[in-house]
């Protein structure tokens, strides 16, 4: 009946928009409950002044060649489609304030990994697979001093090869390389900026990689109170959802097996069983859908589905035929994309979905772009899971 | 019950969307002119030195670098107006670029145009290798947005 409506209503245009190239952000952070204070000498790694974890520092700084990486859980998109990056992006800030400016600093090198799966549950990268796309950083300018949000683009997608019959084909770890010395507490340097002092999600997301493969996991350091979450992702060529929640890593600590994946680590799994929560989904769908219109289907699913479903061209990761679909109607949740092809939903209220039938199970969310002459490309979904 | 009416609002406002829309054109797809390459201007090439500010004024044009407020900057380091450069970008939390005050020379011998508040843009044609053993030839752009230490913290980024 659903599918009825639909084609009636729609079949006069179909799936004009997917050639439009695109830049969206893949944005893996936690979000609304992050907070920290600006440190406005040092950059922001570490809450704690002094503290680097071993190998990290000793005296001269971080090992040449060394990446940051973190892992993204995303089984996301259930098409197997391979990503196509357009860019990346991620946050620098020169060491001191005692130093001149301007200053040449660099926007690092970016990679995407293979990864494979550590003992703890978590992921890193695989040092015995090439990686799956290596983007080359520039020399880049620091006008002042303070925190810049560096951002490379590219005028065409780059596909990102992952290794074919490898195991944990969902699973991806991206990269920026450091040139070498970079430290805090070194004038003339740079750094990474991350969020410090929200509560952690309970696996691994962010380390660094030596030159000879040995990985170092920073999110392990919760133990002694620093946490923090890289600020930097890559951009993709489709249109991409990214949720927020008044949750995230707040309430699930210590979370419980089994690990959740999702597109957004940080709103991934919810106690909504037991307690309202409030969710956001913002649709990043890239400047050629500027005015465009996003509706979300909206579903409860006893698993996240393993393949798609073709609807009148585009390929969607909920399920249309789910006797379960439609509630999204009745949130009203239709919203027209900006002139920079982002809309950014107003969180929505849930109540408590005390029905233990619905433990476990999944709340997903998937936006279907409408242009002015059909049905566009969608968003990949999102899943929370109910605990 | 409830998907009953799920259904009916979802085609009723699939209709009445479909009806409020003029007929318009989606907007074409970019497409990458290979032929169009340019290498970067070398830095034996260029007068300034790495490093250096050279104060300047540049007027908006009619294409070329695509900006946010919906105006053009020229190109630079060899790329041409009409090739496929992306587009600048600044999210809702970041204020508004303001004019050129300048160019500075990268390390690389590479012109950035640097703006009011001390953020930067640049463009270069770059070649890709791809994992596959394939290759993207295309415009790349670098954007250095300069946030001051004032960004704390609303939302991930």
């Amino acid at each position: 009946m659903f599918r009825v409506f639909l084609f009636a209503s729609l079949s006069a245009g179909v799936a004009v928009a997917q050639a439009n190239h695109c830049e969206v952000k893949r944005n893996n952070g936690p979000c609304f409950y992050v907070s920290g204070t600006p440190d406005p000498i040092t950059w922001r790694l570490y809450n704690n002044p002094g503290y680097a974890p071993p190998g990290y520092w000793s005296g001269a700084g971080v090992i040449a060649g060394a990446v940051t990486w973190r892992w993204i859980p995303s089984p996301v998109n259930l098409r197997w489609e391979e990503r196509e990056v357009t860019g990346y992006y991620v946050w620098l800030r020169p060491t001191a304030s005692t130093q001149a400016f301007p200053s040449t600093g660099y926007i690092p090198d970016f990679f995407m990994h293979a990864v494979r799966q550590r003992a703890d549950g978590g992921f890193e990268p695989d040092p015995a697979r090439p990686p799956m796309l290596a983007l080359p950083g520039v020399s880049a300018p620091f006008l002042n001093e303070g925190a810049y949000r560096a951002r490379s683009v590219l005028g065409a997608p780059v596909t990102a090869v992952h290794p074919p019959a490898y195991p944990h084909a969902s699973e991806v770890c991206y990269s920026y390389a450091w040139q070498g010395g970079e430290h805090r507490f070194q004038q003339g340097a740079q750094g990474l900026v991350g969020t410090t002092t929200e509560n952690p999600w309970f696996v691994p997301t962010w380390g660094w990689l030596e030159p000879s493969g040995q990985p170092h996991v920073v999110d392990q350091l919760v133990e002694v109170g620093q946490y923090s979450t890289l600020w930097g992702s890559y951009y993709e060529d489709e249109p991409s959802l990214n949720a927020e929640s008044d949750y995230a890593h707040m309430r699930l600590n210590p979370p419980q097996p089994p690990l959740f994946t999702g597109c957004n680590d940080g709103a991934g799994r919810s106690d909504l069983s037991v307690r309202g929560v409030a969710i956001g989904w913002n649709v990043s769908a890239g400047l050629s859908h500027a005015g465009d219109t996003v509706v979300p289907l909206f579903n409860y699913s006893p698993s996240i589905p393993t393949s798609s479903v073709s609807f009148l061209g585009t390929e969607l990761e909920v399920d249309v035929n789910n006797p379960l679909l439609g509630q999204m109607a009745v949130i009203g949740y239709w919203g027209t994309l900006d002139a920079a092809g982002d809309y950014d939903g107003a969180r929505y209220p849930f109540s408590a979905v005390t029905d233990p039938a619905f433990l476990h199970w999944y709340l997903g969310m998937e936006f279907v772009v409408l242009t002015q002459t059909g049905i566009g490309p969608s968003t990949q979904s999102h899943w929370v899971k109910i605990e | 019950m409830m998907r009953a009416i799920g259904i009916v609002l979802i085609a009723a406002g699939a209709i009445a969307f479909m009806a409020s829309q003029d007929d318009g054109v989606a907007t074409a797809p970019v497409v990458v002119e290979a032929e169009s390459k340019i290498e970067p201007v070398p830095l034996a090439d260029r007068a300034e030195a790495p490093g250096s500010f050279l104060q300047q004024r540049v007027a908006r044009v009619d294409a070329g670098i695509p900006c946010p407020d919906g105006t053009f900057l020229p190109p630079l380091n060899g790329v041409r107006p009409g090739d496929p450069i992306p587009a600048m970008r600044r999210e809702a939390y970041m204020a508004p670029l303001g004019d050129v005050v300048g160019m500075w020379t990268d390390e690389d011998g590479l012109a950035w145009w640097v703006f009011e508040d001390g953020s930067a843009v640049s463009t270069r044609w770059v070649t890709i290798d791809v994992a596959d053993g394939s290759t993207v030839t295309t415009v790349r752009l670098d954007q250095m947005d300069s946030m001051g230490d004032g960004f704390a913290v609303a939302g991930g980024r």
